[in-house]
């Protein structure tokens, strides 16, 4: 499976969220690019970003980022079961660039049986490159880019999400747990950022635990 | 705190929760494990989308798309140009 045609649609949302990203960062100036290079997590940057201006405490802008970044551990878990055998480098290399996006498309590829850890990697590296290099653009360049054009493009993410949700469902069970967790992010959702993800996702396993169990 | 001091324990916080689970990788016969991956992305999909009410229009058209097409391109590519013709036309 070729992992560039699949990042293509990740590259270009990313590229436009990180030029915004780069344009309000520009208060932090080179560490705009530090902070894409090293945490390449989207939501928590731009928290981070909003606290520093507002003048926070170091420490509760750490422990935010950690929270909102926890349901990567939910990911990272159901990710673990393509990657036994896989040695120890591969699987911290990979880890490394597991977002919201790579995970959904590198799950679906898995499943297919399409993927493997080297599509994985290229899959990561590619919307990491694209993170990155966004935010330098927006950092040097944002005042000639048109807002409006970043929110039409960052519809490409929500639109592969669409995508990649309706691709899952293989029974009709799965359309409860679906419709099941997306209300109950809508109901959390002014919970700290991050967590009402959690909490739906915890809440439609628990849905989708109880109904397997009972056609036992 | 320096600034550079706290991206660096951003990016030791970020990365933790992502490499720990695959240091030792399972594949556990949990039935409910399955609806991980669905639940998370339909619960990104909902909060995203309820934002607004273009991109609650312009979701259910992707999603139509999506449904009938099962091709992720062009759904993307429908997706991106219905909300911009959305947003263009209200």
């Amino acid at each position: 499976m070729k992992a560039s045609k699949d990042a293509l649609p990740v590259m270009i949302g990313y590229f436009f969220i990180s030029i915004s990203f780069g344009i309000i960062a520009n208060i932090i100036g080179l560490n705009a690019v530090l902070m894409s290079a090293l945490v390449f997590a989207g939501a928590s940057q731009f928290i981070a970003l909003q606290m520093l201006m507002n003048n926070a405490n170091g420490y509760t802008i750490v422990l935010t980022t950690f929270f909102v970044n926890l349901r990567h551990i939910l990911m990272s878990t159901y990710l673990s079961r393509f990657y036994r055998g896989v040695s120890l480098i591969k699987r911290f290399l990979v880890s490394f660039g597991i977002t919201d996006e790579t995970f959904a498309i590198a799950v679906k590829r898995f499943e297919e049986g399409k993927a493997d850890w080297l599509y994985n990697l290229k899959l990561n590296t590619l919307c990491y490159i694209s993170w990155v290099s966004g935010t330098v653009v927006g950092l040097i360049f944002g005042y000639l880019i048109p807002l409006n054009l970043v929110d039409v493009f960052s519809f490409c993410l929500v639109a592969l999400f669409i995508f990649i949700a309706t691709a899952s469902v293989e029974k009709r069970f799965d359309v409860v747990v679906a419709v099941v967790a997306g209300v109950v992010a809508i109901l959390l959702s002014s919970l700290p950022k991050g967590w009402n993800i959690v909490l739906a996702c915890l809440v439609g396993c628990l849905v989708g635990g109880v109904y397997e169990w009972r056609l036992r | 705190m320096e600034v550079t001091v706290v991206i660096v324990g951003m990016a030791i916080v970020t990365f933790l929760p992502r490499l720990i689970p695959m240091l030792k990788p399972i594949n556990p016969n949990l039935k409910f494990m399955r609806y991980i991956p669905i639940s998370i992305f339909s619960a990104i999909v909902f909060s995203e989308i309820v934002t607004s009410n273009l991109k609650v229009l312009a979701g259910i058209l992707t999603f139509l798309v999506a449904w009938g097409s099962r091709s992720m391109l062009l759904t993307i590519a429908f997706g991106v140009i219905v909300f911009y013709l959305l947003t263009v036309l209200f």
